[in-house]
């Protein structure tokens, strides 16, 4: 559910703001139906499961007992931290996109693309044969003598968020990238002109230029971190615990669907809080 | 000691020459024009005096000092860019603020420039607007308070009005011209409209691919043009090749290949044999009553006849298949001056400006 709020707003973003037409909106209908009826109201059901059953316990209990609250806490740090090293990490690379001379332009989107266009399944599963007890990295050191007992990188926060960001990393990259392109490289030119140095420039003339995209960018990314599954339960081994983590453990090991549904609907109501933040943040270059 | 000088500046891309041999000197205050048709280097040629580019050979002299070496932002010069370059996330007061915040001026002094410079393009009570809220004439004039606000050493104009339409565009070359002229601002103004140049300028660079062909004021450019390139790129004109039969009372006879004989004041440096070509402005010739007795009389019929307001232009075959172009003031009714009739004229030797061919770049 997270992942559609994101989309939908990367691609209100792409296509402008624009008013549609009618005929535009009977064009998305099929879509909106499909959505509501296959989506949205089994979701919906899924949330509301102890309502239907006439309660408002598990909601209690999933805003108030301390270890959701830590877990939820935990889960809005890791997707902070995700947000974070995709636009330290990502940043630069849609920079490089965006100046590299054409055959580097097509190697370096090749290899954003590549891990983009392959299952995250195997991604995360590649990262356990790199990191893992007996992976590339403690054989290497091993042999060499470097250490004497592997070192343990798996199932630790670090292994998740290295896991995540570069999961999530061409999510920043693209509507940054899309936004870079289209600057005017005579503002550049300008405020160079007018006095500035480098670093001037890039502060207030560049960055604030990308800002919409890297808003969106870490929207993007935030939102799908924030219900992140694969990644942290293979990488995190159980030792990292996410909420979506969590809400599996409910439905498949505790077999309680209740509670399951109520911690669903906290996860998306933190998430549609964080996103009407960024979203708020965002107002700012309406003017622009 | 001019104010901009440019020594032998070269530029080139790869395969492409953009600059070959550029020569040129601004004194304190001088308005001066690059003219040339697209892609002869104008461009490139003021990238390189702002410090955008960086030339292969010759150097760039501003008040004396070698800038060769010195980024943009430390070169001090106003730039207005074709298409503006405003920055669209500030407001009009902060992007005419941005050079001075540049430049560390304290806050009381930034507010008391961006209002005079504000004033100076009649743009008061707009400091608060986004660029994206101004007309195309206003974002203009504010690219233009930006450049200025810091008085630099010099004015760049990158075809600045490009993007106006034609009242707007005159306008604002006459509010350019005052300001430029009452802050004295050496300017090097680039342009592809040569009736813009003529109008604006102390002088004029004509370029033509990569090369300035001819400096020289406005007047000159267009009366005496050095060469055929800048005697056809600058107004509209009559060019007839042919070669001097001989020289008798100080006047220079023309014969061209069409087997016309043409009449021309003599000048320095051009004797019988020489090619040549010879040009007269559609202006020149004066309208005669028939007679082809005295010297540069023409008749012939006009086969187009274009009524343009102040002017008529009148397309004539000469007897011989000669075509000449004539534009005189406009008529207030259509008389015998219309397609099919005859038109008979006069040129004074003095309207007939003989170019050498040698001199004259293919
Ligand atoms: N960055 C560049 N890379 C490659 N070639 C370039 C570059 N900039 C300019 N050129 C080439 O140099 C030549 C001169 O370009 P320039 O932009 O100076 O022309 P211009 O006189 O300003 O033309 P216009 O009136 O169309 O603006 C052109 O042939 C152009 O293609
Ligand atoms: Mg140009």
């Amino acid at each position: 559910m997270t992942a559609s709020a994101g989309l939908a707003a990367s691609f209100r973003y792409t296509f402008g703001r624009g008013n549609p037409n009618r005929r535009q909106v009977l064009l998305g209908l099929p879509t909106v139906l499909f959505l509501l009826f296959l989506f949205a109201i089994p979701v919906a059901r899924f949330m509301l499961l102890p309502i239907a059953d006439g309660t408002i316990e598990p909601y209690v209990k999933a805003l108030t007992g301390e270890l959701f609250l830590l877990v939820i806490w935990n889960t809005f740090k890791i997707a902070a931290y995700v947000t974070l090293f995709s636009f330290l990490l990502g940043y630069p690379v849609a920079y490089f996109l965006t100046v590299a001379p054409p055959v580097w332009r097509l190697i370096g989107f090749f290899c954003v693309l590549i891990p983009f266009w392959t299952s995250i399944l195997v991604r995360t599963y590649a990262w356990l044969v790199i990191l893992g007890r007996r992976g590339i990295i403690n054989e290497t050191l091993l042999s060499a003598g470097i250490i004497e007992t592997p070192l343990a990188m798996l199932h630790s926060t670090p292994a998740v968020l290295l896991g995540m960001v570069h999961v999530l990393m061409p999510f920043f990259i693209f509507p940054v990238y899309s936004v870079m392109q289209r600057i005017d490289t005579n503002l550049i030119s300008a405020a160079r002109g007018l006095g500035a140095p480098d670093w001037r420039v890039f502060l207030s003339v560049y960055l604030p230029l990308t800002l919409p995209g890297v808003l969106s960018g870490a929207t993007l990314v935030f939102i799908l971190s924030m219900g992140f599954f694969i990644t942290p339960a293979l990488l995190g081994g159980g030792r990292v615990t996410m909420i979506s983590v969590l809400i599996e453990q409910y439905v498949n090991t505790f077999l309680d669907w209740q509670f399951a549904g109520a911690l669903s609907a906290v996860l998306l109501a933190v998430t549609l809080i964080a996103y009407g933040l960024m979203k708020w943040a965002m107002k700012g270059d309406k003017k622009w | 000691m001019s104010d901009l000088s440019l020594k032998g500046i070269a530029k080139h891309f790869g395969d492409v020459v953009a600059l070959e041999h550029v020569d040129l000197e601004l004194a304190r205050g001088e308005f001066t024009t690059i003219l040339g048709p697209s892609g002869s280097g104008k461009t490139t040629m003021l990238r390189i005096v702002a410090g955008f580019e960086h030339q292969d050979a010759g150097q760039v002299l501003v008040r004396g000092k070698d800038v060769t070496q010195l980024a943009p932002a430390k070169r001090n010069m106003g730039m207005v860019f074709q298409n503006y370059a405003l920055f669209p996330h500030m407001t009009v007061a902060e992007n005419v603020a941005f050079p001075l915040r540049m430049r560390r001026t304290g806050r009381a002094e930034i507010r008391e420039r961006v209002g005079w410079s504000l004033d100076t393009v009649a743009l008061g009570g707009y400091e608060e607007r986004y660029p994206s809220q101004l007309s195309g004439g206003q974002q203009q004039r504010v690219a233009l308070a930006r450049a200025i606000v810091f008085d630099p050493e010099l004015l760049l104009l990158d075809e600045p009005f490009g993007a106006l339409d034609r009242k707007l565009r005159e306008q604002m070359q006459l509010e350019v011209k005052r300001l430029q002229r009452r802050l004295n601002l050496t300017t090097l103004f680039v342009t592809h409209d040569q009736e813009e140049a003529l109008i604006l300028s102390d002088s004029i660079a004509v370029m033509n691919a990569g090369r300035i062909e001819q400096l020289g004021t406005p007047r000159a450019v267009y009366a005496e043009p050095a060469s055929r390139f800048v005697a056809d790129f600058i107004g509209e004109s009559n060019l007839f090749q042919g070669r001097v039969r001989a020289i008798t009372n100080g006047l220079l006879v023309i014969e061209t290949e069409a087997g016309h004989t043409l009449h021309a004041r003599a000048r320095d440096g051009l004797v019988e044999g020489h090619s040549v070509s010879a040009l007269v402005r559609p202006e020149r010739p004066q309208p005669t009553d028939g007679g082809l007795s005295g010297i540069n009389d023409f008749e012939g019929e006009i086969i187009e006849a274009v009524y343009m307001g102040e002017s008529e232009k009148y397309r004539v075959a000469l007897d011989g298949g000669l075509e000449f172009l004539v534009r005189w003031p406009g008529q207030g009714e259509a008389r015998t001056r219309s397609e099919g009739g005859r038109l008979a004229f006069s040129i004074s030797p003095d309207d007939l400006h003989v170019i050498a061919v040698d001199g004259s770049k293919k």
